[in-house]
């Protein structure tokens, strides 16, 4: 019995995590280790991702969309919305579900410490803002951490 | 925009007291070949530039690099050795790139900063010690969601407006010992150099 309630958990789990795991496509530069440590964060969350290095990262980000002002190191593009920067697996997840009306993405401008794939392993998010952002140039708070 | 008291404030801050200097903006097209294409790369390098992780004009900006101005060739090569983050970006740099950047930052940190920041409903300001004459580097960053107006005609320079989440950075030059800027809170002198966002 104990066997076949552990089986039906992790199938519980399995399938939970194929619900909402997602196919994404990252434009980096190969020069940027930080950007590779978000991408293995967003792998082991269960998500399939793709990474790109383009010629000139500037100009993909222009041509993508993402606002200046919320430039990171990297962008993340999932169903056509765009996430750039360092932001929590669970903003992404949380957007994906529920995206408002107008909106393009969200954003983590900068490198901060204490963020996915800069911070230490197991060190908690903290000191920066994850800024959500709509088609008519609009910014937004998501949640402060 | 919603100021802490609709009054200009004024401090000292500078210890020098010559004359008054005019004040004249230095164009960018006045800074020397190796000095403008450190800069050059200090923006863009790898794809995304130094600037990502230590701000636009290496003051720091709340990143993970912090305020790198006035670094020295031997503090920029022992990062590229040692920093993960930086490593993989080191076999991108030749020679002359390095020497160029490691210029930009000795002309960076040959300029007071002052750091004016809209957060919390009201701009704030700290700066470095300045003296009379000597070029300065204001750096203006709006953390807020909405455009929001400084204005710096005490300074001698144009009003400005900010857009959100943006850096606009401006040289001036002191006229005399102390400045003011209207609508900003006390002006915090800063003792280590370095800015606190």
């Amino acid at each position: 019995m104990k066997t076949l309630l552990r089986s039906t958990a992790v199938l519980f789990v399995l399938l939970w995590s194929f619900a909402f795991a997602e196919t994404i496509t990252v434009y980096k530069s190969p020069t940027c280790g930080c950007c590779q440590e978000w991408v293995a964060l967003m792998e082991s969350a269960g998500h399939s991702v793709t990474v790109e290095h383009p010629f000139n990262l500037e100009k993909t980000k222009q041509q993508l969309g993402v606002p200046k002002a919320l430039g990171s190191c990297h962008t993340a593009v999932i169903k056509g919305y765009l996430f750039e920067g360092h932001i929590p697996e669970v903003d992404i997840t949380a957007f994906l579900a529920n995206p408002p009306a107008g909106a393009k993405g969200l954003a983590v401008p900068g490198m901060p410490a204490s963020s996915p794939g800069m911070a230490a392993p197991g060190r908690a998010y903290q000191g920066f803002k994850v800024i959500g952002f709509d088609d008519q140039g609009r910014y937004s708070l998501v949640r402060q951490y | 925009m919603r100021g802490p008291k609709p009054l200009v404030w004024v401090l000292v801050v500078g210890l020098a007291l010559a004359g008054s200097v005019p004040v004249v903006a230095m164009a960018e097209d006045d800074l020397t070949p190796t000095i403008a294409a450190g800069r050059q790369l200090f923006l863009s390098a790898g794809g995304y530039g130094c600037q990502v992780c230590h701000g636009q004009v290496a003051h720091g900006g709340g990143q993970v690099g912090g305020m790198i101005r006035g670094a020295t060739l031997g503090q920029f090569e022992t990062s590229l050795a040692e920093v993960p983050v930086m490593a993989l970006l080191a076999p991108s740099l030749s020679v002359t790139d390095r020497l160029n950047i490691v210029e930009y930052l000795g002309y960076l940190g040959d300029l007071p900063l002052v750091s004016l920041t809209y957060s919390d409903n009201h701009w704030q300001a700290q700066t470095q010690a300045l003296r009379v004459g000597q070029w300065a580097q204001l750096v203006i960053y709006n953390d807020s969601f909405e455009t929001q107006a400084l204005d710096l005609t005490e300074l001698g320079l144009a009003t400005l407006e900010v857009p959100p989440l943006v850096t606009l950075e401006r040289l001036w030059r002191p006229t005399s010992a102390s400045f003011a800027v209207a609508g900003v809170a006390p002006i915090e002198v800063m003792e280590t150099g370095v800015i606190q966002k």
